[in-house]
């Protein structure tokens, strides 16, 4: 009887102690968390997606919440971003400052977001049209830029050489005959990632841009109803594009996902793929000799046309109900225009920042990019400004097309569904 | 001690031994499940702080105008349909020869359960190299078509390729349980036959299938429902893809709720999955229970 009575109280005592192990603050759930010294009373919770460089970023905030009083809790979340964050604000459980995707995921965000409109001082240390991309529908500033990323074709320098091209094609029929001697060199064209929804998203953006309007103008536009796909200049040269694509590239492109599409061309085994600059450190990995560069993507006819595209990519807001607002902003002031963090973003990373200045940056495919921009020859991101979901059925409706079962105009008809929906 | 006393202490014992376990399952699944019939009604992202209430909009969307939802079903059907007759097929076949008591089957019913605990990560890197490197290997030593194909890049063959992986990578489970079945099954009844001048084919027919009919019908149920939450596999190996042929519903589920950012619609969803899952199994017990004997 006695032990009984022992094992019942027993069982409630470990029953209550699970239940408040489920309660409580338990902020540190995260699969990756530093922090200061934990006795200081203001606490700040960082959320940030990047997947390398995360050692440095998380020494150099430790650093600065030490100099500074503050405890600091960075989680690094590269992996099923969407999910997490969605659970963090249901959980009531909102950081203070969050990293998130410009366009139009962020901008699910804002209404948490603090107003940095009239903080003139900080605005300032930002580039304008980085500036730009954290607006909201009324022109309010609601998230600060990170660092410009850049897309478009990725090519191997060396592979183009052995074929003996010197001039990268900047109209359609130029990519033709390009893929035609590399062919006759032996060399598949392309690996392009045709597994990845977004992959394919991104490749349709470049025929989607507008130069006359930019990337905002032809988003309003498309939203507005004012155009449609089909009067997109350059939208229907997609499908001979994607024609090329299969025609000239590796059979089973449509299997391939971004790490075997990266590591083909890093390895000579393809000639082009469609990335952006972000990929320079799996490159790296794969092969740290391989000799890459950008090609505007050809989208017509005209030269003139061919597109390379290039935003920020990572915009961060601030939790406007945050306990400790001050302490957050100045600490976002810092992480994107300190010295450290911009020497972190330019050497550690490999990314061009959004804040002003002049910088060196490391890598081959991130300095090629800055070339072109400051030549202006780059156009702002479209697929971010795509309707939320957009990106995975559009992905999907390209697939279909490329493996022959929808016809160009059947597929440019469920885009533009899909858009408005 | 009275009786009375007796019988109050009994149920307070009762209560403090079931109480962590109820708290957790109405932590864990009866409180969902009510949130998740609030949310249905409402359209919602998932993050605002405002929802707002269209009634049962939700509903009437996914039965009119979400085609991708309907591939996504009949892709779950056809997939349960596959899986449930292949593995356990395939799992009797296996389990005649390990339900003998020998030091060899021993070995082997660790051989066949080795894929089950296996992480999910490990597997598809497995089943990405063979049908990557592997089969292109494979294609220039034999020059076979077969090994040519685009397997994940084909919509047809993805299909397939689902359907091997998942059965490679549950057979064992099932296959434990069938051996248990036939371990149970009285020998004497089986020497009967034997005397009787029963053949093996007719003695499995006759004595062994109806006496685990019981394993029968829970490898079945278990089966079935797997087939129908399918979800990891997609997630982590084919994305759905090529050309959204391989989405399951509960992958569409995901994707609608998380990227689509559609909360209201994509729990809306889950209950009319629920409802089409109740039902089935609902069925599938009856006339599994039905068919069960004693020896």
């Amino acid at each position: 009887m006695k032990r009984r009575v022992l094992a019942s109280m027993l069982s409630v005592v470990l029953s209550v102690g699970l239940l408040a192990g489920c309660g409580g603050d338990s902020g540190s759930t995260g699969s990756d968390s530093s922090s200061g010294s934990s006795d200081k009373d203001v606490k700040l919770s960082v959320f940030d997606a990047k997947a390398y460089g995360t050692e440095e970023f998380d020494a150099i905030l430790a650093d600065y919440g030490e100099k500074n009083g503050l405890s600091i809790e960075v989680q690094h979340s590269p992996n099923d971003y969407d999910a997490l964050v969605m659970s963090r604000f249901n959980s009531d459980d909102i950081p203070d400052i969050l990293a998130l995707q410009v366009g139009s995921s962020a901008q699910q965000y804002y209404e948490y977001a603090y107003d940095w409109s009239d903080d003139t001082e900080v605005l300032e240390l930002f580039n304008e049209d980085a500036i730009a991309t954290g607006k909201d529908a009324d022109g309010n500033v609601m998230s600060l830029p990170g660092t410009y990323e850049t897309m478009g074709l990725l090519y191997n320098k060396d592979l183009f050489e052995q074929a003996g091209i010197t001039e990268l094609p900047a109209t359609i029929s130029e990519m033709e005959a390009v893929c035609e001697k590399l062919t006759a060199a032996g060399i598949t064209p392309f690996a392009v990632a045709g597994k990845e929804l977004w992959v394919l998203h991104q490749l349709a953006s470049n025929f989607m841009m507008d130069k006359s309007l930019e990337a905002q103008g032809v988003a309003d536009q498309l939203n507005s109803g004012e155009l449609t796909f089909e009067e997109l200049p350059n939208y229907k040269n997609l499908f001979p594009f994607l024609d090329l694509v299969i025609k000239y590239g590796s059979e089973k492109q449509l299997e391939y996902d971004w790490e075997t599409s990266e590591n083909m061309l890093a390895n000579g085994e393809a000639a082009m793929i469609q990335m952006g600059d972000w990929c320079q450190a799996t490159m790296d990995e794969f092969n740290p000799d391989a000799n890459l560069g950008f090609i505007p993507c050809p989208v017509s006819e005209n030269p003139e046309d061919a597109t390379l595209l290039s935003s920020v990519s990572w915009t961060y807001i601030v939790n406007k109900d945050s306990e400790h607002l001050e302490e957050a902003k100045e600490l976002l002031t810092f992480m994107l225009t300190s010295d450290e963090m911009l020497d972190w973003m330019c050497n550690v990373i490999g990314n061009v920042p959004a804040a002003q200045g002049e910088f060196e940056v490391k890598g081959d495919l991130a300095n090629e990019a800055a070339g072109y921009i400051s030549a202006g020859k780059t156009n702002g991101w479209i697929h971010t400004l795509a309707p939320t979901g957009f990106q995975d059925e559009a992905g999907a409706a390209y697939q279909n097309y490329m493996l022959g079962n929808a016809s160009a105009e059947e597929t440019t008809k469920l885009i533009q569904e899909l858009w408005n929906e | 001690m009275n009786r009375k006393k007796k019988k109050l202490l009994l149920g307070v014992e009762f209560g403090v031994f079931t109480f962590p376990a109820l708290g957790f399952v109405l932590f864990a699944t009866i409180i969902p499940f009510i949130m998740n019939l609030y949310y249905s009604v409402f359209e919602w992202n998932g993050i605002s702080q405002e929802k707002t209430f269209v009634g049962l909009q939700n509903f009437a969307k996914i039965f009119t105008n979400d085609a991708l939802f309907l591939q996504s079903s009949i892709f779950t059907l056809r997939f349960s349909v596959f899986f449930v007759i292949i593995v356990n097929v395939l799992a009797i076949a296996i389990a005649i020869p390990l339900a003998k008591d020998k030091r060899v089957t021993r070995v082997g019913r660790a051989f066949y359960y080795v894929p089950y605990i296996i992480s999910l990560t490990a597997i598809s890197l497995i089943w990405k190299f063979i049908f990557g490197p592997g089969f292109e290997a494979l294609f220039k030593l034999t020059d076979w078509n077969f090994f040519g194909w685009s397997w994940i890049g084909t919509p047809n063959l993805a299909f397939y390729v689902v359907i091997i992986m998942t059965v490679w990578q549950n057979v064992g489970f099932y296959v434990v349980i069938y051996v248990a079945g036939m371990i149970a099954v009285p020998r004497d009844v089986m020497e009967a036959s034997q005397i009787d001048g029963a053949g093996k084919w007719q003695a499995f027919r006759k004595i062994t299938l109806p006496l685990i009919m019981p394993s029968i019908s829970i490898c079945i149920l278990t089966s079935l429902t797997f087939a129908f939450k399918l979800f990891d596999v997609i997630m982590v190996f084919t994305k759905g893809g090529p050309a959204n042929s391989t989405v399951s519903v509960a992958y569409n589920i995901y994707k609608e709720a998380f990227t689509n950012s559609s909360y209201g619609l994509a729990t809306a969803k889950s209950l009319v999955f629920f409802v089409v899952v109740l039902m089935i199994t609902l069925i599938q017990l009856r006339v599994t229970k039905s068919k069960e004997v004693e020896a």
